[in-house]
């Protein structure tokens, strides 16, 4: 079901794991326009222990990285979830992604922490301007682990559908903002940057 | 691309083949392309737009010039998104190609007014590319077309298209805008050391400096211009959130391109730290804050920023930014450059503050040089000031020691009190404008902070002062240096690059002393205190809920309003008119009622300030004043309208009639604009009985006066003409001339108006479209009424005068159309039409010569009115009406009212036919002819009384029947001020001369009689006259005669003795009253002589002697031959006087006695009452 593919869409947090990725599940399911990325250095991933925990590069195809984890303590990775996002993920796509390496241009871009959206906000600033296209960044503060994760998903998704249903996006984004602010109790950081 | 490969020709030839195969490869796939789209949908179009767009621009740009206009013809399709495809196309041909940008920019400009949002958008952001790209090329061409030139003038203007787009009410637009403005100003400014360098950057730099078409400092005008828009912009309180953000970011862009800006725009963002705008949410506040924070660590890490890291910082740590952070974002600078940035900051406030103090310094200069008493040692003087360092290192000592020493006495409580106490009266009433402008609150910071940033700074002035503990550091005199400096300068003076730095010093030097001449302790102590209070107010304070605010604006409103009385006193009430006019236009609607009520308290007074926000509104209504912070949800003119109907209806409602006149008539007269509804107000004013005559003097005022609004006001006026009311109709329709013949405010239409209604008489019934509510008249009507039918005529009759052509001949239309009871009623209603165009208007005598078939009854009508009260009628209406009479009309009526104007003869003429008329009619007549009643006293009739009449008497019978004339004399007989005495005696004289007698001379006479008795005499002497004309010969006359006699016994006796024999027999048998008296009166005058009377004649008298030619009655005269008997005895007269006999023959006459024998006799008894005449 396409029901609004005109807007397109990046979902973003920091390893383009977990939260982003439940995220794009959820907004590919609806039919949207969407891509996920991680502003992280590298994509990091619980260890066995809170010292040791699995750093790849971006780049590096989830398949891969399941393949690694599967090796490394089945068992663990099977409890905690890991594997199963993992191979989520790569059903959805082939590997995490940099937002700061990406070029594509964007409608409407969700952050999924503060410091997530700060580091959007930085790269935006620091890149050379384009062509001045605006876009608008929102921030949605969700919790790292599955159960928010999935919450946060319903959520984002609520939020873009709301979105897509304006016909002039610019012009009502204050009001449908304030209105689904009211409504889940959740406080949402707004910007407009411009490519 | 020939030139770049033309070095072999062989690789030139194998390119080009294989060039042109790409490049018929690539047209034949766009013309594929091109051709779909046509039928496709339109998501289908976009995409094939997208590929045509590649393939053209990405490899084939030759192929641009074939298709470009195919493409731009698709900026006029109906979807959106195809439309905002096109942008895109042109926007990438700006870039690939920018000389194409005549051809494109016309589009452009159209889009930008686009009617879908997206589209305006999508617009606003390309012309940020397409703007730089044309202003880079446009100054690339050494020689400018004028197609070139054009493009550039449209490409200004669609700049200032999106200029006025900032205050559009789409969000998105506003977004946009601010954006582009942003391109704008950076392209139009100069950069300097410290701008961010990116590649392919333009600035006004770039522009050629003696550019025709472009001139580098309008330009930079122009961008400062916009970028105090954006700043006014960023600082408006009701800004959405998302402008905010924007704003901020394109300030920061602007800052970080262009350091020179950086001032404002950091005095900006300090503005709104402090006074975010009330109307965000939370989030959105925080938003705000987060965005704000990054856009200040952007400025920390531009070098420029140097001169406000303090600022930014306090700024910074206010939004929660760390030390770490911040210290990390400050770029790293070595010693001396920051030396040289210090120095610089203190150059350019110098020059800034130099232009105030130049004449100061100078002054100052001039006397330390009469002072030191050196007159040559000028060049000296300043370069003494050259030994920087050694004044620094002592000025350095100077400060360490006095601010240790400052530090230590403030912590100590009581010293800080007591300075504050001490100083505290000595300040000024207000601060100064020096300290205004330097002073920045102090940011929160420790007490002990404080303290020493106080003694820090304190320690500074003191030292320029030379005083305190610090002062000892200084070397004992200032010789000193100067020697020192000549040391040194004795090899260099004479090298100019030296000389420019030691002015640069010292013009530093100076700035120095002037600044530190102005701050003194006593500011010092000032501004710890307001820091103090400026501080706990940031952090104490917070935004009132909205209910107080709004009761604090109401209450502000109020006492503004209340001041009206201390205002005038004070001479500032257009100051407060003009506050309360834009709280008026511009406040939510409980302050405007507010006001509103107010105004309408004593409008009479207030009225001035109701005109003011009526103004204000137009203004804001047309766009003259902006306020972009408005958002209304009504149309533009909601507001005006909606202010000047409650006006009207105030005023209606509210004043007594005197006033509301004036007022109603002010607000009409002065009002920028009047909407429907208003006019619709004063139409329903109208109708109300005390203000019928304003008001529809207004209407006709206005109608002259807003040509506009002519249209609608005439139609209302002319829906008055043929209004059921009276009072209404006529003050309209007196107006309506004006309007027509005056003014001449839409005659056509007018005229139109009036045609139309009398045409509805031609109908058989009154039509329904002039039955309406608005004309009064809601019920219909079956058959004509007469005032329905007057109605439906009056405007045309009114205007008749002022256009006789045209409605006279719609009127003679119409008369010949209607039935007889229509034209009594127009004959009845156009008197003061006829009388207003009166006899000399030509078109209506030559209607009266033409005549039109069945208006014959219309033209009697208007020449009876043309005459009445005339004294003698127009000789042309008169000649008219003549040629009338012999040609068309027969009817003799027509001659009635012009009977004044015709000759004698002519009247004489016409009365036997004017007889013929009715009785009522004829009547007239005479009073017409004899000049009687108040109506014809003054006219002047050719025929005199006597005149008439005799030919009243002359008529021939065959011609006229006798009654008639009968009852004419007795018409005229009864004007006794007409047929006077006098009169009667010429009438008589003149028709006893007549052959034959007139048949009523003898019932004329008696009645003269009857009407002078003193007329007998005269009589006497006609009967006299007419014996000898034979007048028995007349049976008529004849017994007149005797009737007479009889009348005027006994002077009439004489008389009859004057009759032949045979006639006096039978008067003396018709009249046997008059034998006995004749009888006696023959008796007594036998005697006398001369007498005559013979005693036949006393026979005959007596009426003894019996006639024997009684039956002749040949000749009537019989000579005494005839005469056979006598009468024997007169006395038996009396017994046999009762006895009817024959007449006897008279006896020969005898010689009639001379008049005035008989009016000798006469005389005593003329005196005596006769009997009533008879009539």
């Amino acid at each position: 079901m396409s029901n609004n593919s005109n807007l397109s869409v990046a979902v973003v947090c920091s390893s383009n794991m977990n939260r982003s990725m439940e995220a794009h599940h959820f907004l590919a399911k609806k039919g949207f326009n969407v891509r996920s990325f991680g502003t992280g250095e590298r994509v990091k991933l619980p260890g066995t222990a809170i010292d040791k925990p699995n750093v790849y590069e971006f780049g590096t195809p989830y398949d891969t990285i399941y393949q690694d984890l599967l090796t490394k303590d089945k068992q663990y990775y099977t409890q905690n979830g890991l594997l199963h996002m993992l191979d989520r993920n790569r059903r959805i796509k082939k590997c995490p992604e940099r937002f700061q390496e990406c070029k594509e241009q964007f409608d409407i871009i969700v952050t999924v922490e503060e410091r997530v959206y700060d580091q959007v906000l930085e790269h935006m600033e620091s890149c050379d301007p384009i062509d001045n296209r605006p876009v608008h960044v929102f921030n949605v503060d969700i919790e790292d682990n599955h159960e928010e994760a999935l919450m946060g998903a319903f959520l984002i998704t609520d939020m873009i559908n709301m979105m897509a249903k304006s016909t002039d996006l610019d012009n009502d984004i204050d009001e449908l903002l304030q209105e689904f602010e009211s409504r889940r109790n959740k406080t949402v950081l707004h910007s407009v940057l411009f490519y | 691309m020939e030139g770049l490969l033309g070095r072999s020709q062989f690789l030139g030839e194998a390119v080009n083949l294989f060039t042109d195969e790409k490049t018929a490869n690539a047209r034949s796939k766009v013309v594929e392309w091109l051709n779909e789209v046509p039928n496709a949908e339109s998501g289908i179009k976009c995409d094939l737009l997208v590929k045509v767009q590649e393939m053209i621009l990405g490899s084939c740009v030759e192929l641009l010039e074939e298709f470009m206009e195919h493409i731009l013809s698709l900026a006029h399709d109906a979807n959106a998104d195809v439309r905002k495809q096109v942008v895109c196309f042109i926007e990438q041909i700006c870039k690939v190609k920018v000389e194409s940008l005549p051809q494109v920019i016309g589009i452009i400009s159209m889009l930008l007014r686009d009617r879908s949002p997206q589209v305006i958008k999508r617009v606003i952001q390309a012309c940020g590319s397409i703007y730089k790209n044309g202003l880079q090329w446009i100054c690339g061409k050494s020689e400018i077309l004028d197609s070139a030139e054009q493009a550039w003038n449209v490409l200004s203007l669609v700049k200032a298209q999106i200029l006025d787009l900032i205050d559009n009410e789409n969000d998105g637009i506003r977004t946009n805008a601010i954006k582009f403005l942003e391109g704008v100003v950076v392209l139009q400014s100069y950069p300097d050391e410290d701008s961010q360098k990116k590649d392919n950057d333009f600035s006004l730099q770039d522009v050629p400096a003696n550019f025709k078409l472009v001139k580098r400092q309008k330009l930079e005008e122009e961008a400062l211009n916009i970028f105090d828009i954006l700043l006014k912009f960023h600082a408006a309180t009701h800004i959405s959130s998302v402008n905010l953000i924007t704003c901020t970011g394109s300030l920061c862009t602007i800052a970080k391109l262009r350091p020179s800006l950086m001032g404002p725009v950091v005095e900006a963002f300090k503005q709104l730290n402090s006074n975010l705008p009330p109307t965000l949410t939370d989030s959105q506040a925080s938003s705000v804050r987060k965005s704000l924070k990054m856009q200040l660590i952007a400025l920390l890490k531009n070098r420029g920023s140097f001169e406000y890291h303090a600022t930014i910082r306090h700024m910074l740590l206010d939004l929660g930014a760390s030390q770490g952070e911040i210290q990390r974002a400050i770029p790293k600078m070595d010693k001396q450059e920051q030396t040289r940035r210090q120095k610089r900051i203190l150059e350019s406030a110098a020059s800034n503050l130099n232009k105030k103090m130049r004449l100061d310094s100078i002054n100052r200069q001039q006397e330390r040089r009469s002072k030191s008493g050196l007159d040559d040692d000028s060049t000296k003087d300043t370069e003494m000031e050259v030994d920087e360092e050694e004044v620094e290192k002592q000025r350095q000592r100077c400060i360490r020691v006095n601010e240790k020493f400052l530090a230590e006495q403030l912590r100590v409580t009581d010293m800080a009190v007591n300075l504050v106490v001490e100083f505290l009266s000595k300040l000024p009433e207000e601060a100064p404008e020096h300290f205004i402008n330097e002073y920045a609150p102090i940011q929160d910071m420790s007490i002990p902070q404080q303290v020493v940033k106080i003694a820090k700074v304190l320690g500074e002035q003191m030292t320029e002062q030379k005083i305190g503990p610090g002062a000892a550091a200084f070397s004992k005199d200032t010789p000193m240096r100067p020697r020192r400096v000549e040391a040194m300068d004795t090899c260099e003076s004479d090298q100019p690059v030296d000389e420019d730095q030691a002015r640069k010093d010292e013009a530093t030097k100076k700035l120095r002393e002037n600044m530190e001449r102005v701050k003194g302790e006593q500011e010092l102590i000032e501004r710890m205190k307001m820091r103090a209070k400026t501080l706990k107010l940031q952090e104490v304070t917070k935004p009132f809920s909205r209910p107080i605010k709004e009761k604090f604006l109401l209450e502000a409103v109020k006492r503004i309003l209340q001041s009206e009385r201390q205002c005038i006193v004070g001479g500032v009430s257009a100051k407060r008119r003009k506050i309360l006019t834009v709280m008026a236009a511009t406040f939510p609607d409980k302050v405007r009622y507010f006001i509103f009520d107010f105004i309408m308290l004593d409008v009479r007074q207030r009225i001035d300030l109701a005109f003011s926000w009526l103004y204000e509104e137009y203004c804001l209504l047309q766009g003259f004043t902006r306020h972009s912070y408005v958002k209304s949800e009504n149309r533009p003119d909601y507001a005006y309208n909606e202010l000047l109907s409650q006006l009207i209806t105030g005023v209606r409602e509210n004043c007594e009639l005197k006033d509301k006149i004036l007022l109603i008539r002010r607000i009409f007269l002065e009002a920028p604009l009047l909407p429907d509804d208003a006019l619709n107000q004063l139409v329903e004013m109208c109708f109300s009985e005390e203000f019928v005559n304003p008001g529809v003097d207004l209407l006709k005022d206005l109608s002259v006066m807003r040509p506009p609004r002519k249209n609608k006001l005439i139609r209302v006026l002319l829906m008055f003409c043929v209004h059921e009311r009276t009072d209404l109709r006529e003050r309209a329709l007196e107006h309506i001339v004006a309007l027509y013949h005056i003014h001449k405010v839409l005659p056509n239409r007018i005229e139109e108006f009036a045609l139309d209604w009398a045409n509805n008489l031609e109908k058989e019934v009154p039509p329904a479209s002039i039955f309406a509510e608005e004309f009064g008249r809601p019920e219909t009507e079956v058959a004509w009424k007469e005032e329905t039918a007057r109605t439906c005529l009056t405007l045309l009759l009114t205007l008749l005068p002022y256009k006789p052509n045209v409605f006279l001949e719609k009127l003679c239309k119409i008369y010949t159309t209607t039935g007889p009871d229509l034209k009594r009623t127009i004959l009845r209603s156009i008197d003061p039409t006829i009388k207003k165009m009166g006899a000399e208007d030509a078109i209506l005598l030559k209607f009266i010569e033409d005549c039109p078939k069945g208006t014959e009854t219309l033209i009697i009508r208007i020449i009876h009115l043309l005459t009445e009260r005339v004294a003698t009628p127009n000789p042309e209406l008169v000649n008219r009406v003549r040629e009338l009479y012999a040609n068309k009309i027969k009817d003799v009526r027509v001659l009635i009212p012009v009977l004044s104007g015709l000759s004698r003869q002519e009247i004489l003429n016409a009365i036997p036919k004017l007889l013929k008329l009715n009785q009522i009619v004829v009547k007239e007549v005479f009073n017409r002819l004899l000049g009687i009643g108040a109506e014809f006293a003054n006219q002047t009739m050719a025929a005199t009384p006597t005149d008439i009449l005799v030919a009243l008497h002359t008529i021939d019978p065959n011609a006229c029947d006798l009654k008639a004339v009968v009852k004419a004399t007795s018409i005229c007989l009864t004007e006794k001020e007409v047929f006077t005495q006098d009169v009667l005696i010429g009438v008589l004289q003149q028709l006893v001369e007549v052959v034959p007698i007139p048949t009523l001379l003898m019932r004329t006479i008696i009645q003269s009689i009857t009407l002078y008795p003193r007329l007998t005499n005269f009589v006497l002497n006609l009967l006299q006259r007419l014996i000898l004309k034979q007048v028995w010969r007349q049976k008529v006359i004849w017994e007149g005669f005797l009737k007479c006699c009889q009348r005027l016994k006994p002077q009439s006796l004489p008389v009859l003795l004057h009759l032949p024999h045979q006639q006096l027999v039978s008067a003396l048998d018709q009249c046997p009253d008059l034998r006995q008296p004749l009888f006696e009166y023959a008796q007594s005058i036998q005697e006398e002589p001369m007498s005559g009377i013979t005693p036949q004649l006393l026979d005959i008298i007596s009426g003894k002697t019996v006639d024997v030619f009684i039956a002749d009655d040949s000749g009537g005269y019989i000579t005494v031959d005839q005469i056979k008997k006598e009468i024997e005895d007169p006395s038996e007269i009396g017994v046999i006087s009762t006895v009817p006999i024959a007449p006897v023959p008279a006896p020969v006459p005898a010689p009639i006695p001379t008049l005035g024998g008989i009016s000798s006799s006469l005389q005593p008894t003329s005196a005596q009452p006769l009997p009533p005449g008879e009539d």
